[in-house]
């Protein structure tokens, strides 16, 4: 009898536990789906909401910086505290490996990469050496900057940060060992006071003070000769589209931005509407252009 | 004159198309070999949340690290000659079950060393989550056999087989605290990158991807991941929050490792994990999590 009881009781538990599990499971399926409901009206209202004002002046951007485009690798070295380089690429090479230093210039793609492993953080060297301080990060990256041809007017403010390392022996609970690898210099590119969606600068500094490596995303700026604002409507209906066709939440949050931004294989910019959507489970963002070309006003 | 003219064109272009295939250096040499793995819409049995640019993303990372361009004399004028990866898998949506990714030595129906870890680099894009402290990704097809819709840390030894590097286009999977006990999820595996608390998805993403995978054979994995994925103020104050994670079998071989390995500088395997170690931003702040290292315990 005892046993039955114990068996009976075991298999209660092992009951239980399988449908505490089955729900676990229920529960982290659900969640990782959107409940679909919330009505095409309430995110166009949400969207309305976030969405700020424009007008015909975000037409008028324009910038004559290229940079990338007249760009040489010797500048580069020479800017960035090198010697030059002895190789000689061939015409129409885009990168250079010499030693210790790589540079990519691709002023069609408007990128621009330099590494010097030199400056690269060493565990045996650094491991107990700080960042340098901000301010003078900060003004090491700027002169850099204007020195490479990059208008400091079409950038936004400078953010500083810091890149750690840190780890532990396995089996550890907790990081034993902390440390300061490089000082980061991010900037955001603006013109019109907007954002250039997708083009920035970043610059990580050794502990002594050398740049390690520089990333550069920074296109020729133009925009569409013959484009023509959408209305409004015509935008947020069109996000809404968008959104319904990806499972939204009746708890989302929208967050809308106005930018510059290229939104297809071509080589011209648009203003958009940058429409950051916190839905479950992985949020997203759309971009959505404000104009269209004058030849599909005609024939619309 | 056009007859001295055609005299003069001809043997030449008779020579450039003999020396054709020296001068483009398409190497048939033993290639690294990358694999990618996207879903987009979770249709087929497991649920989740249409994404539909997700699958851009995770092939501009492919279509990059396996761009071979051209070289001209040695010199490479595009793509990454011979150090480009071969496309040795691309799956995006279909019969993407969890098996894929884990490992026959943790569970019993794993079958990663058929595929994922056949690999030396995969990338997986797939809505990510945390349970405990372990990371969890959502596959699109319920296995029969196969346990659930979801691949976890805990069923995966990565590297036993081939895989060096793994890429993680996914939310939360990298949460701080998941730091210390990420390595068990390696078997001979070198690094994996993913993200602290929530990743973002877009068409204008796509060029990070791709951007990551181009600077990942001149600087290092790492720090290409950093540099490319961290986003500030992605929305209002949140971030998006990269990070790099490798082990070694000590602190040294740890630093060695993630500080010099590129996608054309890869080391040996590690001889053992004694040691794991990150590399990130700090005060990166993003969605689902606090400010990153400032508390492991959630």
């Amino acid at each position: 009898m005892k046993t039955n009881m114990k068996k009976q009781l075991s298999q209660l538990i092992l009951g239980v536990a399988i449908l505490s599990t089955s729900l676990v499971a229920f529960a982290e399926e659900k969640a990782l789906k959107g409940d679909n409901r919330i009505e095409e009206g309430t995110i166009a209202t949400l969207i309305e909401e976030s969405l700020p004002d424009w007008d015909e002046s975000i037409l008028s951007a324009k910038s004559d910086s290229n940079p990338l485009a007249r760009l040489s690798f010797n500048k580069v070295a020479e800017v960035l505290g090198n010697k030059g380089f002895e190789q000689k690429p061939p015409e129409g090479g885009t990168q250079i490996a010499e030693g210790n230093r790589f540079v990519r210039l691709d002023s069609k793609k408007g990128k621009m990469r330099y590494i010097n492993r030199i400056h690269a953080w060493n565990f045996e060297k650094d491991a107990k050496t700080k960042a340098i301080p901000e301010k003078e990060a900060q003004e090491i990256a700027l002169n850099s900057f204007e020195k490479l041809g990059f208008s400091l007017e079409e950038m936004k403010d400078p953010l500083m940060r810091m890149q750690m390392a840190g780890g532990a022996k396995a089996g550890a609970k907790e990081i034993e060992d902390l440390h300061e690898m490089y000082r980061l210099v991010y900037v955001q590119r603006q013109i019109n006071g907007l954002p250039i969606y997708g083009n920035n600068i970043r610059m990580a500094l050794s502990n002594e003070g050398q740049v390690q490596r520089l990333g550069v995303k920074w296109s020729a700026f133009k925009l569409d000769n013959d484009a023509r604002l959408r209305s409004r409507k015509d935008i947020i209906q069109h996000a809404v589209k968008e959104i319904m066709t990806q499972d939204p939440d009746s708890s989302m949050k929208i967050v809308s931005a106005l930018a510059y931004a290229k939104t297809d294989k071509g080589n011209n910019f648009k203003p958009v509407a940058v429409v950051s959507v916190n839905s479950l489970p992985t949020p997203y963002q759309l971009l959505i252009p404000l104009t269209d070309l004058a030849d599909k006003h005609d024939n619309d | 004159m056009k007859a001295y003219k055609m005299k003069t064109i001809v043997p030449t272009l008779t020579a450039f198309a003999l020396l054709m295939p020296a001068l483009l250096a398409t190497t048939a040499e033993a290639r690294q070999e990358a694999k990618s793995y996207a879903v987009t819409t979770w249709n087929a049995g497991c649920s989740g949340s249409t994404r539909n640019a997700w699958d851009n993303m995770a092939d501009a990372w492919y279509d990059e690290i396996t761009d071979e361009g051209y070289s001209i004399f040695g010199w490479c004028l595009s793509g990454h000659c011979a150090d480009a990866f071969s496309r040795d898998g691309r799956k995006v949506n279909g019969h993407l079950v969890n098996s894929l990714f884990a490992d026959r030595s943790v569970v019993s129906w794993g079958n990663d060393h058929n595929h994922m870890d056949e690999g030396d680099a995969a990338l997986i894009a797939l809505h990510g989550f945390e349970s405990g402290n372990n990371y969890g990704g959502r596959v699109r097809v319920n296995e029969s056999g196969g346990g659930d819709c979801n691949i976890m840390r805990s069923e995966m030894e990565a590297g036993d087989q081939d895989l060096e590097f793994l890429h993680l286009s996914s939310c939360q999977s990298m949460d701080d605290n998941q730091w210390s006990s990420w390595w068990q999820g390696f078997g001979r595996l070198h690094q994996v990158n993913g993200f602290h608390g929530l990743m973002w998805i877009g068409s204008g993403l796509v060029n990070d991807y791709e951007d990551f995978a181009d600077d990942a054979f001149s600087s290092t994995i790492a720090d290409s991941w950093l540099d490319n994925m961290y986003i500030p103020n992605i929305v209002d104050n949140d971030d998006q929050c990269p990070v790099s994670y490798a082990v070694g079998a000590n602190s040294s071989d740890t630093w060695n490792r993630i500080g010099t390995e590129r996608y054309n500088n890869v080391h040996s395997d590690p001889s053992s994990i004694g040691y794991w170690g990150v590399t990130f931003i700090s005060g990166c702040d993003p969605q689902a999590e606090t400010v990153i290292n400032s508390d492991r315990s959630q």
